[in-house]
């Protein structure tokens, strides 16, 4: 059962799994191009010092604004390989009047639905975890980044919450961090 | 357990909604023959077969297929082969793949037996099953219907030109005589069934309108011509009247007979196989007629 799982999809997980490769390399490479970028143009230095840093920010922000356009696409990823590969799961089979074909073979039914269904959620949870994990490392601001914005949002509210607790926050804030 | 009835039916009904796909089926198919499904399309032929293969589950009555309920995969399907109507195979599989699927889903399955006899029609393994004529995917379809004790084959020939139609079923035949299988095929060409059938159910408005074996039926069923008058049922060895026809000076009769014909001033003739199954068609009288006129030019 597993060998007609695997030849009757293997166009469609081989278009996905080299549609994975080709979103990894896109984000991979931006995300690496960006953290570059940050820490060039000193917005990176800027956001853990104390300065005003509306500048910088704004340039980094125009210079990468299209990959915001890009955001949408990303969101609805997950939704097209669902219906690239779930929808004709079982739908192929009944267009084509070959689900008379397989189900009169040696094999019931149950087991072929099972099978068919097992391997097409494993893969995408696969994938999906996978997808996951890339987006977060490389299209989030960065764990460098997010560390020094986290450190001057705390700043900002200690200053404006006095002295004595600016103390215990800066303590706090440093913990986790190191 | 060999005491079984190939197929065995009661009451059997199939309902879609408001629709009797098929209904009040009672039937008993012995084992060893080639029994043919015939009937106008639309009539219960596939729906009685994919009944039979478990496919579909009955509204009413019940099935055995081989003495046992074919609901039941495990215990029917390995010994059951089943050929769909137009030979679903899927198309981007090579012949060859779809050997090497028929090995991995079936328990018993003769990968070489069945590469062996592709190769003696000339299919070529690599070739892919999309781009096979219809004679070609049909025998790659019956290559890989296992080695079954039933064969069900639903309308196996309706893609096949008359000479691919008559080698498909002169080649299906040999293998299953050789072989020992048992056939139930459906078709709504009356000319296969008398070079390939020995027992015939004929389907009529989702209705079996008659079934028996085929040499039988034709020794049972009579043709009478002769002067204009009414024939009774009961009378002179009549068991029913199939169809009749007056004209002004003489009377046409189909009849079933349960003894020798008695009336002398009627002159009997043989049926055979398509005069018959056309008389019971009712429905399509001026086919019949026709035939009936052509009989009588003859006769």
């Amino acid at each position: 059962m597993s060998w007609l799982v695997w030849r009757q999809h293997r166009q469609q997980a081989l278009f996905g799994a080299a549609t994975f490769a080709l979103v990894a390399c896109l984000l991979l490479l931006t995300g690496m191009h960006m953290h570059s970028v940050f820490d060039s143009s000193g917005l990176g230095r800027c956001l853990s010092g104390r300065g005003d840093c509306s500048n910088a920010q704004s340039a980094f922000e125009s210079r990468f604004g299209t990959l915001r356009q890009l955001v949408p696409f990303f969101m609805v990823l997950p939704l097209l390989l669902g219906l690239f590969w779930g929808a004709p799961l079982i739908a192929r089979d009944l267009e084509q009047g070959t689900h008379l074909f397989i189900w009169t073979q040696g094999v019931t039914r149950l087991r072929w639905l099972s099978s068919k269904l097992l391997a097409l959620v494993l893969l995408a949870l696969a994938l999906a975890a996978a997808y996951a994990v890339l987006t977060r490392s490389s299209l989030g601001a960065g764990r460098a980044g997010a560390a020094a914005a986290r450190r001057r949002r705390r700043r900002a509210i200690a200053r404006a919450a006095g002295a004595s607790s600016r103390v215990r926050l800066r303590a706090a804030g440093r913990r986790p961090g190191g | 357990m060999n005491a079984s009835p190939l197929l065995e039916a009661c009451g059997l009904g199939k309902r879609y909604g408001e629709q009797w796909a098929l209904r009040d089926c009672t039937l008993a198919l012995p084992r060893g023959s080639v029994v043919g499904l015939v009937g106008p399309n639309g009539a219960g032929k596939t729906t009685l077969l994919q009944l039979a293969v478990g496919v579909l589950a009955p509204s009413a009555g019940a099935i055995l297929v081989l003495g046992e309920d074919p609901r039941d995969a495990k215990r029917v399907l390995p010994r059951v082969g089943f050929v769909g109507q137009d030979a679903p195979l899927y198309p981007n599989f090579s012949v060859g793949d779809t050997l090497t699927l028929g090995r991995h889903v079936n328990q018993r399955f003769d990968e070489s037996w069945a590469r062996e006899r592709l190769q003696g029609f000339r299919i070529p393994l690599e070739r892919k099953v999309g781009q096979l004529s219809g004679g070609q995917r049909a025998q790659v379809a019956l290559a890989l219907a296992k080695e079954p004790e039933l064969l069900l084959l639903d309308e196996p020939v309706a893609s096949l030109d008359p000479l691919a139609r008559r080698e498909f079923l002169v080649a299906l035949l040999e293998g299953v005589i050789e072989r020992g299988i048992s056939v139930v095929l459906s078709t709504h060409l009356i000319s296969d069934l008398e070079r390939s059938c020995d027992y015939l159910v004929l389907l009529m408005a989702s209705e079996v309108r008659l079934a028996g074996e085929i040499d039988t039926l034709l020794a049972e069923h009579r043709l009478l011509v002769g002067p204009r008058k009414r024939l009774r049922v009961g009378s002179g060895g009549i068991a029913a009247i199939v169809q009749e026809r007056h004209d002004e000076r003489q009377s046409t009769l189909i009849v079933r007979a349960d003894g020798p014909l008695l009336d002398p001033a009627c002159s009997q003739h043989d049926l055979d196989l398509e005069e018959l199954i056309l008389a019971y068609m009712g429905e399509r009288p001026e086919m019949a007629l026709q035939s009936l006129s052509g009989l009588e030019a003859n006769g």
